[in-house]
């Protein structure tokens, strides 16, 4: 481990302090450190060192202990909400949180499923990757339909921002000129399937408004020299990203923006620093610095700095707040609106069709490719919503043959049957919704009033529910994705909706919370993810976010924060700060 | 015996034939140094994951019977049996069932296992007159098509409860080295994806897949 890199105890008052090392705390970490502040990163977990510290990488599944399936008594004591997420598996389960000592409540009769990822890294070493631009329509759907807040920010003013870190992070995807989802700085996108190549022409001849495109993804298809810079090579198509990736082919903390902060020198990082409360000076009306609770022995110390960044994902930077109270800010710090822990939010992935192809029987593929198709929302602005629920959503889905994982279920016994399963059986294709769900003030998160984590700090408690209009957008979704593919040619099509199988939190897009806003009165941060009442605390993580667009939220983190820097700096400079 | 095709050493070669291109693409700007820890760090997860044995049918396992063990192993002799490569019973797939179902199922499910196999030494009790591992292979096999056509004196509850375990035993064959490695092609590193190849080059399925 690097002792320079790493500190404990500081007196020192740092320029810059980012509080979260996910994908808003590395692009915090990285931009200061470039403008040439001294900054200190407050990490809750333990370092995870890039590709030494992805122990389930590159392994056949038969060396693990239950061949990557992980064991009974282990989920029921600690992963009981971990285990609900696709990617939890024996290979990458050290990469999410221990829910026995991350302890939440939820209202009676409601769920939420909060993923947790407290590690060097976060959940940039266990996201999707899959990149896209906010449009216009997305930052106007609150002012068009008037739910919600509108958006202090219009697309003008992040389109250089959103250059600036896909240059950088690596954006692989087509320069489709849609009006709903900007292009990107594009990296070469990923290869079609021939079958999805078809039906990519019979979706354009069906449905015009409907285009297919291939899912815009972090993924280093063609590294430029940039890229290699920060020691990142092409994606190899394995598609096991978070196991950790040693070719650093995706973006994330360890593999792009680390290497790039730790260059400048200007980067300190405090691990196992899990931070109760931000220290607020009243009669400078300041934040000063952050008391912290060591993540392993408990005790107590303080980091201090002129401007902090709270990037500590959206319910942990709402907790933070939360729990910073003062004569001033009884109710939390930051909080004179009362909106904070308001309008939670998630994307709704509760509907999809799906169903056999003909023919293509000599086609195959080679590789794993880590996107898919994406049909981007088509009911982008409220002349092209439905009469009965607001806003829209997007479809993605793939094609794939059938192999041994789904046969196996079949009857057979015998010889015909092993070599039936080592074949690639009939193609599938699917499509898969991701809505949005409108902002609702009832949707909200607390401090429990007795309960308590180990480190001493009120446990969240947490009351948020699916809405009328997401029931009647998935099940639009699932009878639309139905007939897209019927009309396709696709057989034997099945549709489903599971709203009600799946709490909210899943998707793992939790936004909102600590929302931006132009009235200081009903909102907690201005355009620039400054508080509106402490001119040095920034927000910039996705819990400043006023609706969840239908788009995946990542890329706007990244956006939202080097832009949140850049005006930071200056302000600093300007001695406003 | 007869010899499977594939030796082990064979099988372990295309493995690190594929390793050493993961290596290979890292050493390239990385140096080796950097890259060996990456190989060492194996060896730990190795010692403890589920290793074969040679004598599983011939013990009592942590959830099943010695008698149970038996017709377990005679199970997955007949559900994959050996043909080009090896069977599920050579590659102790019996065994891996009782250490999987007794360390990452429920009660309810490792229960609903040990009453299927009775009941298929029962229900071959009663029409062949002999227990299960004393019938001629095809008399098995038989027996098994009986049960997943509902007759032969088992229910639609029984067919269940069997593809439960036959479910588990053919992913516990495909994800040995063998089964991923010789019975399906594997790639642990692609090297990038192609949309289309034909599949007449390939002439199996992948071995190698993203187990989200």
């Amino acid at each position: 481990m690097d002792q320079e890199l790493y500190i404990n105890n500081s007196t020192e008052e740092y320029d810059a302090l980012v509080i979260g090392s996910g994908i808003s705390g590395g692009w915090a970490a990285k931009e200061f450190c470039e403008r040439g502040l001294k900054t200190l990163m407050v990490e809750r977990g333990r370092v995870v060192e890039h590709r030494k510290d992805y122990i389930g990488e590159n392994k056949g599944p038969w060396e693990f202990a239950n061949r990557m399936q992980v064991d009974n008594l282990l989920v029921e004591e600690q992963y009981q909400v971990q285990k609900k997420c696709y990617a939890f598996h024996d290979a990458t389960k050290h990469f999410f949180g221990n829910d026995k000592d991350l302890p939440y409540s939820t209202e009676e009769g409601t769920d939420f499923t909060w993923i947790r990822a407290n590690q060097l890294g976060g959940k940039s070493l266990l996201w999707h990757r899959q990149s896209y631009r906010f449009s216009d329509n997305e930052f106007n759907a609150n002012k068009a339909d008037g739910i919600g807040n509108d958006w202090p920010v219009r697309y003008k003013d992040l389109e250089a921002w959103y250059s600036h870190v896909e240059k950088h992070a690596g954006i692989s995807g087509n320069y489709d000129n849609l009006p709903q989802i900007p292009n990107s700085e594009f990296l070469p996108p990923f290869e079609w399937t021939k079958p999805e190549k078809d039906l990519q022409k019979k979706f354009a001849r069906l449905f015009p408004d409907r285009p297919m495109i291939m899912g815009r993804t972090a993924h280093l298809t063609q590294p430029t020299a940039l890229h290699i810079s920060q020691g990142r090579v092409q994606c190899q198509a394995r598609n096991e990203c978070q196991k950790g990736c040693s070719f650093g082919a995706y973006f994330s903390t360890q593999s792009s923006t680390l290497p790039a902060a730790a260059k400048t020198g200007n980067l300190h990082i405090a691990p196992n620093s899990v931070v109760h409360s931000l220290i607020y000076d009243e009669k400078t009306n300041r934040v000063k610095g952050v008391k912290v609770i060591d993540n392993d022995n408990l005790t107590t110390r303080e980091y201090f700095a002129k401007v902090i960044f709270l990037c500590a994902s959206t319910l942990g930077s709402t907790q933070i707040m939360l729990n910073s109270t003062s004569k001033k800010f009884p109710n939390g710090i930051a909080n004179s609106s009362g909106v904070l822990g308001h309008y939670l939010m998630d994307h709704v992935y509760n509907a999809g069709a799906s169903g056999r192809l003909e023919g293509y029987e000599n086609e195959f593929y080679s590789g794993r490719r880590p996107t898919a198709a994406y049909i981007p929302n088509f009911q982008f602005e409220p002349s092209k919503y439905k009469k009965h629920y607001k806003r829209g959503y997007a479809l993605a889905g793939s094609a794939g043959r059938s192999n041994w994982q789904g046969n196996r279920f079949k009857d057979g016994i015998g010889a015909d049957f092993k070599h039936q399963l080592t074949q690639a059986g009939d193609w599938y294709f699917g499509l898969h919704a991701q809505g949005e769900m409108l902002p609702r003030f009832e949707n909200q998160v607390s401090l429990h009033e007795s309960k308590k984590d180990k480190w001493g700090i009120p446990q969240l408690h947490i009351n948020c529910q699916w809405s009328e209009n997401e029931r009647l957008m998935m099940e639009d979704a699932a009878e639309t994705a139905k007939d897209m593919l019927v009309k396709a040619g696709v057989k034997d099509v099945t549709s489903y909706t599971s709203l009600d199988k799946n709490a909210p939190g899943l998707a793992i897009h939790e936004v909102g919370t600590a929302r931006m806003g132009r009235d200081p009165s009903d909102s907690v941060l201005n355009a620039y993810n400054q508080s509106h009442d402490i001119p040095n605390l920034f927000v910039t993580d996705g819990s400043s976010f006023c609706s969840t667009a239908v788009v995946n939220p990542s890329l706007t983190f990244m956006a939202l924060t080097v832009r949140a820097v850049d005006y930071a700096v200056k302000e600093m400079n300007a001695k406003r700060i | 015996m007869k010899q499977p095709k594939a030796t082990s050493s064979e099988i372990s070669s295309q493995v690190e034939q594929s390793k050493r291109q993961f290596l290979r693409g890292l050493t390239a700007f990385m140096g080796t140094a950097a890259v060996s820890p990456l190989i060492s760090g194996d060896a730990l997860a190795v010692a403890f994951s589920y290793q074969p044995k040679s004598n599983s049918a011939l013990q009592a396992g942590k959830l099943f019977t010695l008698t149970q063990m038996k017709i377990l192993h005679d199970i997955c002799a007949v559900v994959l049996p050996r043909t080009d490569t090896p069977s599920a019973a050579d590659l102790d797939v019996h065994g891996f069932l009782d250490h999987q179902l007794s360390v990452c199922f429920p009660q309810k499910d490792q229960q609903q296992a040990v009453a299927i196999i009775d009941k298929i030494n029962h229900q071959s009790t009663r029409h062949y007159n002999k227990s299960f591992i004393e019938l001629t292979g095809s008399n098995q096999q038989n027996l098994l098509i009986g049960l997943e056509a509902e007759k032969l004196g088992f229910t639609s509850q029984d067919k269940h409860a069997f593809k439960a375990v036959k479910s588990l035993l053919v992913f516990g064959f495909f994800t040995t080295e063998v089964g991923a490695t010789q019975a399906l092609n594997y790639q642990a590193v692609p090297g990038g994806f192609k949309g289309s190849v034909a599949y007449s080059s390939l002439k199996k399925s992948w071995g190698s897949l993203a187990y989200y």
